[in-house]
C-alpha cells in the first residue's frame, strides 16, 4: 500500500522534474536518469523505459526539442534534449503550482498538529 | 564492425522486434535506447554490465512495452471477424482445390479407361465431373475473401489510439 502511494506521488511529479532537469541544461536520457537518481538520494531510480513516454509527451507538446550530438572523442552519437521557450515558461508555472501545492498540504498537516 | 558492436546491434535488433509499437514510435524508442547504451559505455560500463542491467531482449522489450502502453497498438475485436474470413477463404480455396484435383484425376482415369475400347461410354460421367469442376470466378471470390481477411486482421491488430 505504501509502495503504491509512493509510486503515485512519484508519477505525479516526474514530468515536472524531467522538464526541470532539461531546463537546467541540455542533456540526454542516461544523464537524466543519473541526475534524478543522485539528486534524490536514490528515490527516483528509473529505468529507461519510464523516461521515454515522458520525454515524448514533453517533445510532442513543444516543451523540449531533441537533436543528435556527436561530441569529440565519442564513439556513437547521443540524442540530446533541450528546453524550448515554451518549456522554460512551463517550468516557471510548474514551480509556482508546486509551491502552492506544498504550502497547501503543509498547512493542512500543521492545522492537524496544532 | 567489431564483435562487440555486432553483439550489441544484434541485441538492439532483438529488442526492437519485440516492441508492440507503431513503426515511428519504435524508431523513436530505439534511437533513445541505442543512445542510452552509448552513454553507458562512455560512462565506463562494460557491455556485460549493460546487458545485465537491461536484461534479456525479451525482458528489455517487456519493460519498454509496459511503459509505452499509451503508444501501443490497440487490438480491435473486429480482428476476429477478419480472422473468420481468412479461415473461411482458406478452407474454401483448399476445398475447391481438392475438388479440382479429384475431378482432374477422375477425368484422367475415365479417359484412360475409355481408350481401352468403350467408345462413347465415358461421355456421361465426364460431363458430370466437368460441371462439378470449381470455376475460376469462384476461386477468385474466395481468394478475395482470404486477402481481405488478411488485410483486415493486420489492420484491426495494429490500430492506433
Amino acid at each position: 500500500m505504501e509502495e503504491r502511494f509512493l509510486q503515485q506521488l512519484k508519477k505525479g511529479v516526474l514530468e515536472m522534474m524531467v522538464l526541470e532537469a532539461i531546463c537546467r541544461r541540455e542533456t540526454y536520457g542516461y544523464e537524466l536518469l543519473t541526475t534524478l537518481r543522485e539528486a534524490t538520494g536514490g528515490l527516483f531510480s528509473l529505468k529507461e523505459g519510464t523516461l521515454y513516454p515522458i520525454l515524448y509527451r514533453l517533445e510532442d507538446e513543444g516543451l523540449i526539442l531533441s537533436s543528435w550530438s556527436q561530441g569529440a572523442g565519442r564513439n556513437a552519437p547521443k540524442k540530446m534534449y533541450a528546453a524550448t521557450k515554451k518549456g522554460l515558461a512551463q517550468r516557471l508555472r510548474h514551480r509556482q503550482v508546486w509551491k502552492e501545492f506544498l504550502t497547501a498540504v503543509d498547512g493542512f498537516y500543521r492545522e492537524e498538529s496544532e | 564492425m567489431t564483435e562487440q558492436q555486432k553483439k550489441m546491434k544484434k541485441y538492439c535488433n532483438a529488442v526492437e522486434r519485440r516492441l508492440n509499437l507503431p513503426r515511428d514510435v519504435r524508431t523513436r524508442v530505439m534511437n533513445d535506447f541505442a543512445s542510452s547504451i552509448a552513454a553507458r559505455r562512455e560512462a565506463g560500463e562494460t557491455d556485460e554490465a549493460i546487458f545485465a542491467e537491461l536484461g534479456t531482449p525479451r525482458e528489455a522489450a517487456a519493460v519498454l512495452n509496459e511503459q509505452m502502453k499509451e503508444y501501443a497498438y490497440r487490438k480491435s475485436p473486429w480482428r476476429w471477424a477478419a480472422l473468420a474470413a481468412v479461415i473461411l477463404g482458406g478452407l474454401m480455396i483448399a476445398y475447391n482445390g481438392l475438388v479440382g484435383l479429384l475431378t482432374h484425376a477422375l477425368n484422367a482415369a475415365i479417359n484412360s479407361n475409355s481408350s481401352v475400347g468403350i467408345i462413347g461410354g465415358a461421355d456421361g460421367p465426364v460431363a458430370i465431373f466437368v460441371t462439378s469442376n470449381p470455376s475460376v470466378e469462384g476461386l477468385l471470390v474466395w481468394l478475395l475473401v482470404l486477402a481481405t481477411g488478411l488485410i483486415g486482421w493486420w489492420y484491426f491488430s495494429h490500430m492506433r489510439e
